[in-house]
């Protein structure tokens, strides 16, 4: 009898316990490309929310009794019931010049079939802009190679420059000339080892567009030799909202990369009328209240935040520019 | 939108059509902070420009009622005519910087006047192409002084008046 109880007495002092605080909560509802959590507490805006199965959810409606999370990646493993846990992380994709010469998506994995990426440094998707300290008024010259607009309206590096004009009016191709025109630069002074010029890497956002004609758009950069100075990120017409809404964050914080680092970039959006509709169904589905024709009332926002980021930081700060 | 960045290209569906391309439309298209980053060589060349292609566009619509027009009317809009061709461009063609100034700078020096204007564009192509293979030397100084002085606009001088004997 003793005997047993001294190896009660033992087991229990043996005994280890450990707790790991964690936020669950419980999926309620799910369809959209939308899930909404119960129960889940302290969860962060933009904050990562991991569910079963390896599914990844961004939370952007904090509610009082639930919260409003985008779903990122396979949709249809997500149903209701499944717990959802917080990660304590923003949403990172990879940086760096690994992704030079790369197709890939709004979270940074390869679409090329070139093999994996090769980086090891991750920026979050948000981030605030430089500061008036940090900045520093554009001096540099970006060669669009297009003699009207290089003549008349010129470009600097750190600059804001919107292209508008009707479809089909050659947006694109004004887009992809300047890309050349900076390969075929970055080539000539790699080959001169002229010392004073800085490269300009470029970025290519395709925001919905079709996959023919970012497909098109990728044969004429390899054809002309810019590829090794430039990313594309293809967010095409069949992803997801999400990720579309979240395309050109990703190259943001790739520019961004580059930047901080003393180089300079170019990042191309193309297109940010899509980009505000995929917003708009973004925000429908998360039933925020909208405004013209449907648009939620923060569009603007949304997109003076992204140009914001591009900015020409002073030689202190490392002199980087990121022209949008 | 337009508010929050720095300036825009604005492109027309008439230029589109017209033939103009890229079908950039000078009047609506700004660039606030970019004439900063500009290079001087081409700042020398290109800052009459803009106005003259204003001015053209102007009078043209103007001339089409009148028929009798006086001599700086008419060479006005001569010269306009001769840099809107100028300023088409194949796509997927990137003119270096060099270049660019180097035909600006005939234009504005009036060695395009006599050249007819359907012309424009095949002798704009064969300068550029009989720069880049005899006048290797004067492109590179353009590009590496970056700016037109009297040696180089001299230099520029004699190179046009040089091509312009082999040009038919």
């Amino acid at each position: 009898m003793s005997s047993i109880l001294e190896e009660i007495e033992t087991k229990i002092a043996g005994l280890k316990t450990s707790t790991t605080k964690s936020n669950v909560g419980v999926v309620r509802e799910t369809g959209d490309g939308v899930a909404r959590i119960e129960g889940l507490s302290d969860v962060m805006l933009n904050e990562m929310i991991e569910f079963p199965n390896g599914v990844f959810g961004l939370a952007l409606n904090l509610e009082e009794t639930e919260v409003g999370a985008i779903l990122l990646g396979d949709t249809t493993k997500v149903s209701e019931g499944y717990e959802a846990k917080t990660t304590g992380r923003l949403l990172s994709v990879p940086v760096g010049k690994a992704l030079l010469g790369r197709v890939v998506n709004t979270l940074g994995q390869p679409l090329d079939g070139k093999g994996p990426v090769k980086s090891e440094t991750f920026y979050p998707l948000e981030k605030i802009a430089p500061g008036v300290i940090k900045r520093k008024s554009v001096s540099q010259p970006v060669q669009t190679g297009i003699m009207a607009i290089d003549a008349m309206i010129p470009i600097g590096r750190g600059q804001r420059e919107l292209i508008i004009g009707d479809r089909s009016t050659g947006k694109t191709t004004i887009a992809i000339d300047t890309i050349i025109s900076q390969a075929r630069l970055n080539k000539a002074a790699a080959e001169d080892g002229t010392r004073d010029y800085r490269p300009l890497y470029c970025i290519y956002v395709a925001i919905g567009q079709k996959n023919s004609n970012v497909a098109r758009a990728l044969d004429v950069l390899e054809r002309e030799g810019a590829m090794p100075y430039t990313t594309i990120i293809s967010a095409p017409a069949s992803d997801t909202a999400t990720n579309q809404y979240l395309a050109p964050f990703a190259g943001a914080a790739m520019g961004e990369w580059f930047m901080d680092n003393g180089m300079d970039a170019l990042i191309i959006y193309d297109d940010l009328s899509k980009h505000a509709v995929a917003y708009r169904q973004v925000s429908l589905v998360l039933k925020r209240p909208s405004g013209r024709e449907a648009y939620p009332g923060d569009v603007f926002y949304l997109h003076s935040r992204l140009l914001e980021r591009a900015a020409r930081v002073s030689d202190e700060f490392g002199g980087g520019s990121l022209t949008a | 939108m337009i508010s929050i960045t720095d300036g825009q290209i604005y492109l027309e569906t008439d230029l589109f059509y017209q033939g103009v391309r890229p079908a950039i439309s000078v009047g609506l298209s700004v660039s606030r902070v970019g004439s900063a980053a500009q290079i001087k060589a081409i700042k020398q060349v290109a800052g009459k420009v803009k106005l003259d292609l204003a001015q053209f566009r102007e009078l043209a619509a103007f001339a089409q009622f009148g028929s009798d027009l006086d001599a700086a009317t008419k060479a006005r809009l001569d010269r306009g005519q001769r840099i809107v061709e100028l300023f088409k461009q194949k796509q997927y063609n990137p003119i270096p910087v060099e270049e660019q100034v180097a035909v600006m700078w005939a234009m504005q020096n009036g060695f395009l006047d006599d050249i007819p204007v359907d012309r424009v564009k095949e002798f704009q192509l064969k300068l550029q192409d009989w720069l880049q293979t005899r006048k290797e030397s004067l492109l590179r100084s353009i590009r590496d002084k970056k700016q037109l002085d009297q040696e180089l606009e001299s230099q520029l001088k004699s190179t046009m008046g040089e091509f312009k004997t082999t040009w038919h």
